[in-house]
């Protein structure tokens, strides 16, 4: 995919914003930046669409009608623009009330990256994005040899431990064990009996999506980056929560017979959309998502499957 | 009015409900013309009443509602006329005896006199929308360019302005705020920010005037004054006086550099007095800046005084502890405490990415932190990372 990171900004070509308003229908990645939470970010995009919306062309008031004059003559019908229907009086054209905005990974306070989202009438296309339970990557970030109240970096240190003697090699071997602990698991949580054929036929497939939607289920977690004390894993995941991944590291670090703590939660990658799509947050205006919706939905149309998942098997898709 | 509309059905049928309820429409309800031992009665009758009309809403087609209806009439006959007929005799004579000579006119007689000034009546609103059209006071403030839809959300607002008359209770603050010297264009928005204006006392706000005139203020910073802070006359002279003394005593100022905070940063004096204390403890204990740096910090940049105290602690940290910015560094460029910590930690980590994160003026290749934060971030690339933005950009979405 070609990065498209520098957005020139481009004048508006459509000056009428009722016209802007009904194409504002799709999904959109934007990037959510740390210690900000979800609902600030959606506030924030939707102030900043009400103000590029009510900055074009908008509706004139309507006319309104009255009939003066005395009532025992001839009377007078006239029209002039209604002051009910000013902009003044009754607040601006394009309010923060009208949008919908939904997103489809739901990211806490503390991780950031991409967030998948979806306006208006396509929050229904983000319910079944959501259904079809994509996985999500993950970049976690932590740091050997101290632990905190809330296992991140924002807490309190509770405890301080060595980890000099900690190699490369045993993190390999821990996150390896814990990815087959969980896929182990994966057939538990996939609904079907251990023992049939049919969890013997889904085994030599490969691996399977969960049965619901509650039980965090990790398919993959690798190490790759260490430079004592920190290091980065990557994990891959369905239905997971930033707790579940704070303490995914908090438990690495009991089981390298140190402590460890978190310091970065960063998805770069949900179903097939990358960080390379998502919009920094200087970028949230109404030309740009409009042309992020476009190349969403590009990814959408050449993928149906990312919509109605039929087959439970995760497929390795390149696009 | 449920009480009207029974009048109307019930005259119908029964000529002794009629009785009652004619009495009642013209006395506005039961409870203020019955004495006080007949209460009961009154709420009697209307609970009757209530079931009435519900009754012929749906009593048109089927009959035996029809006849649940006459059986409640029935209970009108025994109950209430019995209490209510010794009131009606108490009534003043002839308040209850002169709609009788008067004729009412037919439905469709032709009606001779001007009825144009005659119309329904103002009933309760939560939006200036619903007068909008009719009153003149609205129109001429839309006129003026002032958002009515932002002082509706205030308490008690919307009905005070509606009472007002344009010429009679608006126009004086107008021609006084226009002798103040705010320009016509700035009006609307002076008013919108601060509407309580007009319910302050025109005597008040003369002499506001004359205290900053007698403190030697000069006509274009009384301007300037008012125009920053609208809010500014709602303060008593006294209030005023106070947090101008607060400022003088505890930064030393003299009756010069007052005046020139004053003009330069009218909404600082003016803001919540216990967050100026609490920013300047912050500034005096937790930053540890001097006597002196403090002043110079209130001269060139008081609105670190109404930033957020924890946000400013965090930044002073991040630029004192991270970036190793000296306190008198700071107090030459304070702009970077007024900065967002996530736009510092972004740039500055970038230069340290970058290897260019070198903030001591004696050395080659020199940042100077006011350029640092300021601009966007393309003038940042070009002019202090010299890369291009996508770099940046793609560096800003590892965090």
């Amino acid at each position: 995919m070609k990065t498209r990171t520098l957005i020139p900004k481009i004048k508006h070509v459509v000056s009428d914003a009722r016209i802007a308003w009904n194409v504002l229908n799709g999904v959109f990645a934007v990037y959510k930046p740390p210690a900000v939470t979800y609902l600030n970010t959606r506030d924030t995009i939707i102030y900043r669409l009400c103000e590029d919306l009510n900055s074009m062309q908008v509706r004139p008031p309507i006319q309104h009608v009255c009939i003066e004059g005395d009532t025992t003559e001839k009377m007078e019908v006239v029209t002039h623009p209604s002051y009910a229907d000013h902009p003044l009086v009754v607040g601006p054209r394009y309010q923060l009330k009208d949008f919908k905005l939904i997103c489809a990974n739901y990211l806490n306070t503390n991780s950031s990256g991409l967030m998948i989202c979806g306006i208006n009438d396509s929050t229904k296309l983000i319910h079944k994005l959501k259904a079809s339970k994509p996985p999500s990557s993950y970049k976690v970030k932590g740091i050997l040899g101290q632990a905190t109240d809330n296992y991140f970096k924002t807490g309190k240190i509770v405890e301080r431990s060595t980890y000099k003697y900690i190699k490369r090699d045993v993190i390999d071997r821990m996150c390896a064990s814990m990815q087959a602990a969980h896929q182990r698991k994966m057939f538990e949580v996939s609904g079907i009996d251990i023992q049939s054929q049919a969890a013997y036929e889904f085994a030599v497939k490969g691996l399977m999506r969960p049965a619901n939607n509650d039980i965090p289920m990790v398919y993959s977690i690798k190490c790759v980056d260490f430079t004592s004390p920190e290091f980065t894993l990557e994990i891959v995941a369905i239905n997971e929560n930033e707790m579940y991944l704070k303490t995914l590291v908090h438990d690495l670090g009991i089981q390298l017979h140190s402590v460890a703590t978190c310091t970065q939660i960063l998805c770069f990658r949900y179903a097939l959309f990358n960080l390379d799509l998502a919009l920094l947050p200087k970028h949230w205006e109404l030309q740009n998502i409009l042309d992020n919706i476009e190349q969403c939905h590009d990814i959408l149309n050449q993928n149906r499957s990312l919509l109605k998942q039929k087959n439970p098997i995760l497929t390795k898709q390149n696009n | 009015m449920p009480l009207q509309r029974c009048y109307s059905l019930v005259s119908i049928s029964r000529p002794v409900a009629n009785l009652i309820t004619r009495f009642v429409s013209k006395s506005n309800g039961f409870n203020q013309c019955l004495p006080k031992e007949h209460d009961k009665s009154g709420t009697n009758v209307t609970i009757f009443d209530s079931n009435i009309s519900s009754e012929c809403t749906k009593a048109d087609n089927e009959n035996y509602t029809w006849k649940s209806r006459h059986n409640l009439n029935e209970n009108v006959n025994t109950t209430a006329p019995r209490h209510i007929q010794p009131t009606i005799t108490n009534l003043p004579s002839e308040d209850f005896l002169d709609d009788q000579d008067v004729t009412l006119p037919n439905p469709l007689d032709t009606c001779t006199e001007d009825i144009s000034d005659i119309g329904p009546y103002l009933t309760p609103t939560f939006t200036f929308a619903k007068y909008a059209n009719k009153s003149r006071t609205i129109q001429e403030l839309v006129k003026l360019g002032v958002s009515l839809y932002k002082i509706e959300s205030k308490k008690g607002m919307l009905n005070y302005i509606l009472t007002l008359d344009f010429d009679r209770d608006i126009k004086p603050y107008i021609t006084f705020l226009h002798d103040c010297g705010v320009p016509a264009d700035y009006l609307g928005d002076f008013l919108t920010k601060n509407p309580n204006i007009l319910k302050e006392d025109m005597d008040d706000l003369h002499t506001r005037i004359r205290y900053l005139r007698a403190h030697e203020f000069n006509i274009d910073s009384i301007k300037t004054i008012i125009c920053k802070n609208p809010k500014w006359l709602l303060y008593s002279t006294k209030d005023i006086d106070g947090r101008l003394g607060y400022f003088q005593s505890n930064f030393k100022l003299s009756g010069n550099e007052v005046r020139i905070l004053t003009v330069k940063a009218s909404n600082v004096i003016t803001y919540k007095m216990s967050h100026l204390m609490e920013n300047t403890m912050t500034i005096k204990e937790d930053m540890d800046f001097n006597e002196k740096q403090r002043k110079q910090l209130l001269l060139t940049l008081p609105r670190i005084w109404v930033k957020n105290r924890e946000k400013l602690f965090a930044v002073f940290q991040y630029a004192h502890d991270e970036m190793q910015l000296q306190h008198n560094l700071l107090v030459k460029m304070p702009h970077i405490l007024l900065c967002r910590k996530t736009r510092l930690q972004q740039r500055h980590s970038f230069l340290v990415e970058m290897k260019k994160a070198q903030y001591d003026p004696s050395k080659p290749m020199y940042v100077s932190p006011k350029t640092l934060i300021s601009g966007t971030d393309a003038e940042f690339c070009i002019n202090i990372a010299k890369t291009s933005v996508d770099v940046y950009n793609a560096f800003l979405k590892t965090f």
